[in-house]
């Protein structure tokens, strides 16, 4: 635990992570933090260890050795029961594949990790509403999966994902079924949560999409190999920067 | 090119040096400069080519300007450029490809370093367009140049992650 007047522990701390499935290693030694309101986006080809990390750091699964941190609390020696409370309260995950109940609404899907939770039906509504507009679905709010688009399928896992407001968001290559267009519409999302202070790691092997983060670390063969910090963005062209608007200039 | 762009601006009808350079800055949203000087010396060679004509308009109060419009001759050059497709754009010699080449050449010792660096400089590149890329009200011909360029961007970091793998698997 932090001391009063330390610092705010970092929202992530992975301390040499392994793990092996049978004789397979999938993660070699893994250290990385991720600071509070930090977007870090993991690349690197598929095997390379980059969900087996996000499982570990989310929860659903325990590592063979090392250790991770969530808002300074140490998670990966919790049993299973601590870890599905860690999974409803403490991190939201988004999937390639929605995941998304096909006989349930999109506001019943929203809601369902908000009423395994002690909170009241109430405050879920109310939370689920306010997602479901700053998403763009309020219309949607009582289709059916099957009656959406791939893209807005996604929007309804972001929700989900947010309905709890875990500090962290996990998304495992969100775009991963989706064509450039809603993939973009799903970034932007991203971006604009991140944008209010959340946290997320994101799995991709898309470029573009990785580019929208702050960090963007590449992994191979169960290593991180490199961190690549996109903060401080290169200028654009001199001719393309008269069509940035102030307070956006990058 | 530039001169190609001009026949495309005067097939519209006439017009005369700065409005010539405004439209032009238009149609590319700023993403391509010119200067007054390249549009006149532009204009000037078109002109000794038969393929534009000029005429000297009088103005009250202000200096006389020149006009431009489009000849016949003019009219089937824009038209015989227009039709025929684009040389391939392959990129052979582009500074990226021919730098990580040399690299090799000269076996630097972290040769991997220098690969990486040129992957975060080009993320930042692609993050730079991809922003401005979402943001509202840009014109059509500069979000289709943005898409272009990103796409570009995208082939060179994949051809990056090639590299690497190829590094990797003859270390």
């Amino acid at each position: 635990m932090t001391a009063p007047g330390a610092l705010a522990p970092a929202a992530i701390e992975v301390r040499g992570l392994r793990k092996t499935y049978g004789r397979v290693d999938a993660l070699r030694g893994v250290d990385l933090d991720v600071e509070p309101g930090e977007f870090v986006a993991v690349m690197g080809p598929s095997g390379c260890g980059k969900s087996t990390l996000l499982h570990l750091l989310g929860g659903l699964d325990r590592p063979t050795a090392g250790e991770v941190r969530l808002g300074g609390r140490r998670i990966d020696g919790l049993s299973e029961s601590a870890r599905a409370v860690l999974r409803r309260q403490e991190v939201g995950f988004v999937f390639q594949a929605y995941n998304l109940v096909p006989n349930l609404c999109v506001a019943d899907n929203v809601d369902l990790p908000g009423l395994l939770t002690k909170r009241s039906r109430r405050a879920v509504a109310r939370r689920r509403d306010e997602l479901l507009e700053a998403l763009g679905l309020v219309d949607r709010a009582s289709a059916l999966p099957g009656e959406l688009s791939g893209g807005e399928q996604q929007r309804v896992g972001i929700a989900r994902a947010l309905v709890n407001a875990p500090p962290v968001l996990l998304a495992d290559e969100p775009t991963g079924n989706l064509d450039s267009r809603s993939g973009g519409e799903v970034v932007e999302l991203l971006r604009s949560v991140h944008g209010k202070g959340q946290t997320i790691v994101l799995v991709t092997h898309d470029h573009v999409v990785a580019s929208a983060a702050d960090r963007v670390v590449a992994m191979r063969d169960g290593r991180i190999v490199d961190e690549a910090p996109l903060g401080a963005p290169v200028a654009l062209p001199a001719t393309l920067q008269g069509m940035v608007r102030p307070g956006e200039a990058r | 090119m530039l001169r190609f762009v001009l026949l495309g601006l005067l097939s519209r009808g006439r017009r005369h040096g700065y409005e010539l350079r405004a439209a032009f800055e238009e149609l590319f949203g700023g993403t391509w400069s010119v200067n007054p000087g390249q549009v006149y010396t532009t204009l000037q060679r078109l002109e000794r080519d038969d393929l534009v004509v000029s005429e000297v308009v009088e103005q009250e109060l202000l200096p006389d300007r020149k006009v431009f419009s489009l000849t016949e001759a003019g009219r089937a050059e824009l038209k015989g450029w227009l039709v025929e497709p684009a040389a391939d754009p392959v990129r052979l010699k582009d500074e990226l490809f021919v730098k990580v080449l040399v690299q090799g050449l000269v076996r630097v010792p972290d040769r991997l370093t220098l690969l990486f660096a040129q992957r975060e400089h080009s993320l930042r590149s692609l993050a730079a367009l991809t922003r401005l890329r979402s943001s509202t009200s840009l014109p059509e011909a500069t979000v289709l140049l943005l898409d272009g360029a990103i796409l570009h961007l995208e082939a060179d970091l994949r051809w990056l992650d090639l590299v690497e793998e190829r590094i990797e698997g003859s270390a």
